[in-house]
C-alpha cells in the first residue's frame, strides 16, 4: 500500500478510530495486523519475508541475551546479521554481482555477451534490514535488552508508518514506545495532521511537479550543460521533497498514535558544510551507519589515514546502499572526497563565512545529486558542451518553474532555521499556534487539490 | 472563479438538438488522435455527392465519452448515419476509469443524460475503495478540475521574468475568469515560448532509455466490464454500422519487447472478438505515415492533416464506405 492512496487514507482511519479505545497489548496487535496489510496489500507474499526477518532476530536477539558462552553470542549475533545482509544482498545487489561479473568474463573473451537478470525488490527492505541489525547490534552490545513480547518486537520491526522508507528508528526509541502505555494528546493529534498534509503537499504538489522537469532533461540525449545545471537542481528540490514529504507523513502518521518517530531532515540545504550536511540529510542513516559501520571500523581515533579510509568505505556503503548501481557508489565516493577534504580544510583554517558556506555546500550536493541520479552521468557531461542548445527564453521558463513549485519549501526551511538559531529549540514559532496550524492546514489541503501532478509516481525511496 | 465555484455542468442540448436536425453520412468520435488526423471539410469535399461528416470529440476524451457520444447523440439523436468511426489507441477501449475524474467529470457531464444507469454501472464495478472515494469527494466539491488553471497561472507567472507584461493580465484572466482575447500578441510570445520549450522535450531529443509502467498494462482483456461492450451492443440495437479504428503509434516510440507482445496479443483478441459481434476493425498500426509527419507524441503533425484524411479516405472509407 502506498501513502498516496485512498487505501491508506481508508486504513489509518479505520484503525485510528478503534485504537484509542483498546488496552495497550491489543492496540499493539491491531497495529500489527494492520503494518501486515499495508505490507502485503500489493504482494501478499512480503508478509512472509517480514515475518522470517522477525522471528530470526526475535528469537537470535533472545539467545544472545539469555547465552553465557560469549562463543556462542557471537555466533548467535553472526547468524543474525549475515542471514539480514545475505537476504538483502540476494535480492539487491545478486543482480549486480552477476551482471558485472559477466561483464569482466565478456571483457577477457570467455563468455559472447553479459547476462542480466530482473530480481524482484522486495519493498523496503534496506530499511527493515537494518533497523533489525541495529537492534540485534544493540542487544549484543548491552545497550539494549531483548524483549520477550514477539508482538511488541514485530511492531518495532514492521511498525507501517515508518516501514517502507524509515526513519530508521532504534529500539531505545521505538521499541520503549510501542512498549508503553499510550495516552491520546489533542497536540499529538494536531501535529501528526499537520505533518500529514505537509508531507503530502511535499510529495504531490513539488515533488511530483518538479519531477515532470528533472525527469525529461535527464532522459534528453545531448541535453546542454545549463540544462543540467537545471536538472541537478530540480532534482535537487524533487529528492528532498518526496523523502521529507514520506518522513513527515509517515511521523504525521505515527503522531496519531501516540508515538513519536525520529526526525529524518532539518533543513539540509542550509548547511555550511558538507559534514553537516549529512548530520541535518537522512540522519536516521547516517547515525546508523556511524554507529554501525564507522565507530566499529575505528572511527576518527587512529591516524589520519586510517579515519579517511574509514570514512570513505562508510561512505562508499552508504552509496550502495542506496543502490545497485556504480552512480550509486560514485556518489558515496564523491561524498567521502569532499568530506575528507573539508575535515583537512576545517583543521588548518578558523577561516568561516556562514553565507559562502551555505552556497558553496549547495553546489557540492548539487554535484552530487547530478552524480545520483544521471546513470551516464559521465557521458552527459562529455556531450553537454556540445548538445542541444538552450535559449535564455527556456531556461527561464522551466527554472521559474522549479522555484514556483520549491519556494514553500525554502521560506519554511528558511524560517525554521531562524526560528531555530532565535530560540535555540527545535520549535515552528507562530506555526505551534493551533488556529494558525489549521488555517495552513486549509490551505496545504486546497493547494495539494489544485496544484498537485496529474503524474505520480511511487516515493524515490522505495527502491532503495 | 479559480477556487470557490461548484459546478455540475448540464446535458449539451443544443449540439443534441444540431445533430439531430442534420443527417451526417459519416460520424467520427474520438479524441485529440482523431482530431489530429481528420479534416472535416476536406473529407466531405473528397467524399462529393453532398456527403456531411460529423466529427465529435473531446480533447483527452476516453472510451467513457465514445460511449456518451454514441448512446446520445448518434443513436438517441436518430441520425442514422452510413458509418461510425471510432478512433482509439492501445487499451483505451478496455480502460473504462480513465480519465472520467476532474476536469474530465465536468466534460463528461455536458455528454451526459440525468440518469445513465449503464454508464454508472461500468464505473461502479470497475472502481475501487480508493477510486469510489475520490469519486465521492470530486462530487462533492469538484475542486480537481481547477487543476488546468492552477498550472495556467503558473506557467503564465513562470515567464513573466522575460514577458512582465503577462502578471496583471494572468491574474484577472485566471483567478477572475476574463477573456484572453484583449492581449493576444503578449500571450503569442508566450505561447512561443512554450513550444520552443515543448521542441526541447520532443521525443526526437531522446534516448533510447524511456521509462515504462507495466502497472499500466492490463492484465486481461476485459471486454465485459467496459465500454466497449456498451457500444457494440448500442450499434447492434439501433442497427449502427460501427467501425472501431487504431491509429498508429509514433514510429519511433519506445516499447520494451514484453509489452508490444502483450499489446499484440491484445489488438489479437480484440479483432476476434468484434469479428465475433460483427463489428468492423481497421488497424493502422505501421500504416502509412514515417515519422516525419508526426509533432508531439502519436499527433499528426497539423499540416499534414490533408494527407491523413486522404490516406484514410483512399485506405479505408471506400472499403467500408461501399458507396464510392
Amino acid at each position: 500500500m502506498i501513502f498516496q492512496s485512498y487505501e491508506y487514507i481508508s486504513l489509518l482511519i479505520f484503525v485510528l478510530v478503534i485504537f484509542w479505545f483498546l488496552s495497550r497489548k491489543i492496540q499493539n496487535i491491531i497495529l500489527l495486523i494492520a503494518s501486515y496489510i499495508f505490507y502485503g496489500y500489493i504482494t501478499p507474499w512480503l508478509v512472509f519475508l517480514l515475518l522470517s526477518y522477525t522471528l530470526v532476530n526475535y528469537f537470535s536477539a533472545l539467545k544472545i541475551q539469555n547465552t553465557k558462552s560469549q562463543k556462542n553470542r557471537k555466533l548467535f549475533f553472526a547468524f543474525s546479521i549475515f542471514s539480514g545482509l545475505f537476504v538483502l544482498g540476494a535480492f539487491k545487489y545478486f543482480g549486480f554481482f552477476i551482471e558485472n561479473f559477466t561483464d569482466l568474463l565478456a571483457y577477457f573473451g570467455f563468455l559472447d555477451s553479459k547476462m542480466t537478470l530482473q530480481i524482484f525488490l522486495p519493498v523496503g527492505i534496506s530499511f527493515y534490514t537494518f533497523q533489525t541489525i541495529s537492534y540485534v547490534f544493540d542487544v549484543y552490545k548491552g545497550k539494549t535488552k531483548a524483549r520477550k513480547s514477539i508482538i511488541d518486537v514485530s511492531l518495532f520491526i514492521g511498525f507501517f508508518p515508518q516501514l517502507i522508507a524509515g526513519p530508521i528508528e532504534r529500539a531505545n526509541s521505538l521499541l520503549t514506545q510501542i512498549e508503553k502505555q499510550k495516552h491520546f494528546k489533542i497536540k499529538n493529534f494536531n501535529d501528526g495532521i499537520f505533518l500529514i498534509i505537509w508531507g503530502f503537499f511535499k510529495k504531490l504538489v513539488i515533488a511530483d511537479n518538479v519531477a515532470i522537469i528533472s525527469d525529461k532533461i535527464f532522459l534528453l540525449q545531448d541535453p546542454h550543460f545549463s540544462l543540467l545545471v537545471l536538472a541537478s537542481l530540480a532534482f535537487g528540490v524533487q529528492i528532498f521533497a518526496d523523502f521529507s514529504g514520506y518522513t513527515d507523513i509517515a511521523r504525521g502518521s505515527a503522531k496519531l498514535f501516540g508515538i513519536n518517530l525520529s526526525n529524518n531532515f532539518n533543513n539540509p540545504y542550509f548547511s555550511r558544510s558538507m559534514i553537516e550536511f549529512w548530520r541535518r540529510w537522512h540522519i536516521t542513516l547516517s547515525i546508523w551507519f556511524r554507529d554501525y559501520v564507522y565507530i566499529p571500523l575505528g572511527g576518527s581515533k587512529r591516524s589520519n589515514a586510517k579515519t579517511y579510509l574509514n570514512i570513505l568505505i562508510t561512505f562508499i556503503l552508504t552509496g550502495l546502499w542506496h543502490g545497485a548501481a556504480w552512480n550509486f557508489v560514485f556518489w558515496g565516493l564523491y561524498n567521502g572526497i569532499i568530506i575528507i577534504l573539508t575535515r583537512i580544510y576545517l583543521s588548518k583554517t578558523n577561516f568561516r563565512i556562514n553565507a559562502l558556506g551555505i552556497m558553496l555546500t549547495f553546489c557540492f550536493i548539487h554535484i552530487g545529486w547530478f552524480i545520483f541520479r544521471s546513470e551516464n552521468f559521465y557521458l552527459s557531461l562529455l556531450s553537454s558542451f556540445s548538445g542541444i542548445s538552450i535559449d535564455f527564453k527556456n531556461f527561464i521558463y522551466l527554472f521559474m518553474q522549479v522555484l514556483i513549485f520549491s519556494l514553500p519549501l525554502y521560506i519554511f526551511g528558511a524560517y525554521q532555521v531562524i526560528i531555530t538559531k532565535k530560540n535555540n529549540l527545535h520549535r515552528l514559532g507562530f506555526f505551534d499556534n493551533l488556529y494558525i496550524k489549521s488555517i495552513i492546514v486549509m490551505f496545504l489541503y486546497l493547494g495539494i487539490l489544485i496544484l498537485r501532478s496529474n503524474s505520480t509516481s511511487d516515493f524515490i525511496y522505495f527502491k532503495f | 472563479m479559480l477556487f470557490f465555484q461548484s459546478e455540475k455542468n448540464n446535458f449539451n442540448q443544443k449540439l443534441y438538438n444540431e445533430i439531430s436536425s442534420s443527417a451526417p453520412d459519416y460520424v467520427f468520435i474520438g479524441n485529440s488522435m482523431l482530431e489530429t488526423r481528420i479534416d472535416e471539410i476536406y473529407l466531405e469535399k473528397l467524399l462529393g455527392d453532398n456527403k456531411d461528416v460529423l466529427l465529435l470529440t473531446m480533447p483527452g476524451g476516453m472510451s467513457s465519452s465514445w460511449y456518451l457520444y454514441l448512446k446520445n447523440f448518434v443513436a438517441e439523436a436518430g441520425i442514422n448515419p452510413d458509418n461510425v468511426y471510432i478512433f482509439f489507441r492501445d487499451y483505451e477501449l478496455t480502460k473504462p476509469l480513465y480519465r472520467t475524474q476532474g476536469e474530465y467529470s465536468q466534460k463528461l457531464d455536458l455528454l451526459s443524460r440525468t440518469e445513465e444507469v449503464k454508464f454508472d454501472m461500468i464505473i461502479n464495478s470497475n472502481s475501487g475503495i480508493g477510486d469510489k472515494l475520490s469519486r465521492l469527494f470530486d462530487e462533492i466539491y469538484p475542486i480537481q478540475a481547477k487543476n488546468n488553471k492552477a498550472r495556467d497561472l503558473i506557467n503564465r507567472l513562470s515567464v513573466s521574468p522575460y514577458i512582465p507584461k503577462i502578471i496583471p493580465f494572468t491574474f484577472l484572466r485566471v483567478t477572475l475568469g476574463l477573456d484572453d482575447s484583449n492581449y493576444i500578441p503578449v500571450l503569442r510570445e508566450y505561447k512561443n515560448i512554450q513550444n520552443s520549450t515543448n521542441d526541447l522535450f520532443s521525443r526526437k531529443n531522446f534516448r533510447s532509455t524511456e521509462i515504462f509502467d507495466f502497472s499500466d498494462i492490463p492484465s486481461e482483456f476485459k471486454k465485459t466490464s467496459s465500454f466497449l461492450n456498451l457500444m457494440v451492443d448500442i450499434s447492434d440495437e439501433h442497427d449502427i454500422e460501427l467501425t472501431f479504428v487504431r491509429v498508429q503509434k509514433r514510429p519511433n516510440s519506445i516499447n520494451s519487447k514484453i509489452s508490444d507482445v502483450i499489446l499484440n496479443d491484445y489488438i489479437d483478441k480484440l479483432n476476434k472478438f468484434l469479428i465475433s459481434k460483427e463489428v468492423n476493425f481497421i488497424d493502422l498500426e505501421g500504416k502509412g505515415f514515417s515519422l516525419d509527419y508526426y509533432l508531439d507524441g502519436d499527433h499528426i503533425n497539423p499540416e499534414y492533416i490533408k494527407d491523413f484524411t486522404e490516406y484514410f479516405y483512399r485506405e479505408n472509407m471506400i472499403y467500408f464506405g461501399g458507396e464510392n
